[in-house]
């Protein structure tokens, strides 16, 4: 993989910024309007004033009128965490084109475009193999347009393998990013113990969910017909299946329903779905489908 | 003519019948997939788990 994403669609993800519905609550000074007050341009609010207050900030105008002191409050400008969820599971290096080397691409797109709007962004792929350890540290909080450079080598760095545990990866990194803000979580959804109760656990937290499942053309459309024995790539569960052409539509039937029924539970806990098939052109998921999703404009 | 021992007669006639269960039998190609979740439930809804369990519903 020579590069994760052109620089002609990073010249155009640069225009765009990420929405957030809610104000941010982090606590680190960034660019994104919050409920707290302090210090831009935005007015807020008056206060009378209190011994102690900062002289500066007191509306002498309206002293001369009233005769009274107060103090001129601003908006605070706060900034926002971005958590991306990206699933690193074996199934995940399935496809012409890697359903991971996909995933990896919009992560860093949702992450450039973070990162161009000086919000925080941090990484957590599941599952951490022991020789990654060192480089998830490298993902973490990552501000600045400056640092992309090396954050896009550090998601190159990546690999797929292993078991995940779609719900307890997720379970874990509500814990950790308490501030609630923007997550992404990037995987195909075809975790064994179900997606459920990950997101959840996510929703709970009050941040703002996007979740992009990824599909390969091979699970969508399987081309291979015959007596076959399937093994799941993480589980090793074997299933017997006799499977043609006069059986696709069936098929395809129950792959769908598989991702309408993920749909309605995003969108019975606000979460907003997009389906990716991981063979689609990058630049069609980024600026079109995912534009209108309401991710950025 | 008469056989010495009619039951190793039936026996050979059994031999022939394991023969055509061996060649009937289905080979299965082992495939690597990514997750079985999707085919797992594609069996689920297509085939009926017990005799005549379609027939019924309907």
């Amino acid at each position: 993989m020579a590069a994760l994403i052109s620089p002609d669609l990073l010249k155009r993800l640069e225009q765009l910024q990420l929405l957030a519905r809610r104000r941010s609550k982090s606590t680190a000074k960034g660019e994104r309007r919050s409920g707290a007050r302090g210090q831009s341009v935005e007015f807020a609010d008056y206060r009378s004033y209190v011994p102690g207050d900062d002289l500066r900030r007191i509306d002498w105008n309206l002293y001369g009128r009233l005769d009274r002191l107060f103090l001129k409050l601003y908006e605070e400008e706060r900034e926002l965490p971005v958590t991306i969820f990206l699933d690193a599971s074996e199934s995940m290096s399935f496809g012409q084109v890697p359903k991971f080397d996909f995933a990896r691409q919009v992560a860093a797109a949702v992450g450039y475009v973070a990162l161009c709007g000086f919000d925080r962004v941090t990484v957590e792929p599941f599952p951490l193999g022991d020789d990654q350890v060192g480089l998830v540290g490298e993902l973490r909080q990552v501000r600045g347009r400056k640092s992309s450079i090396r954050f896009f080598e550090n998601l190159a760095k990546l690999k797929a393998a292993g078991t995940a545990d779609f719900n307890q990866a997720l379970r874990r990194g509500a814990m950790k990013h308490r501030a609630p803000g923007v997550s992404v979580v990037l995987s195909d959804f075809l975790a064994p113990a179900g997606y459920e109760e990950g997101l959840k656990s996510l929703a709970h937290r009050g941040s703002e969910i996007h979740a992009v499942q990824i599909l390969s053309p091979e699970e969508l459309e399987p081309s291979a017909y015959g007596d076959l024995k399937v093994i799941d790539s993480e589980t090793g569960a074997e299933q017997e299946v006799t499977f043609g052409k006069y059986r696709l539509k069936a098929y395809q039937a129950t792959v769908q329903n598989y991702c309408q029924r993920l749909q309605e539970f995003c969108r019975a806990r606000g979460v907003r779905y997009q389906l990716a098939r991981s063979d689609t052109p990058i630049d069609d998921l980024l600026l079109k489908a995912m534009r209108t999703g309401g991710m950025w404009r | 003519m008469n056989f010495l021992t009619p039951e190793a007669l039936a026996f050979a006639a059994t031999l022939p019948v394991v023969v055509v269960f061996y060649l009937l039998k289905r080979r299965r190609v082992a495939r690597l997939v990514s997750s079985t979740v999707l085919w797992q439930r594609f069996l689920n809804e297509t085939q009926a788990s017990s005799p005549f369990q379609k027939l019924r519903h309907n």
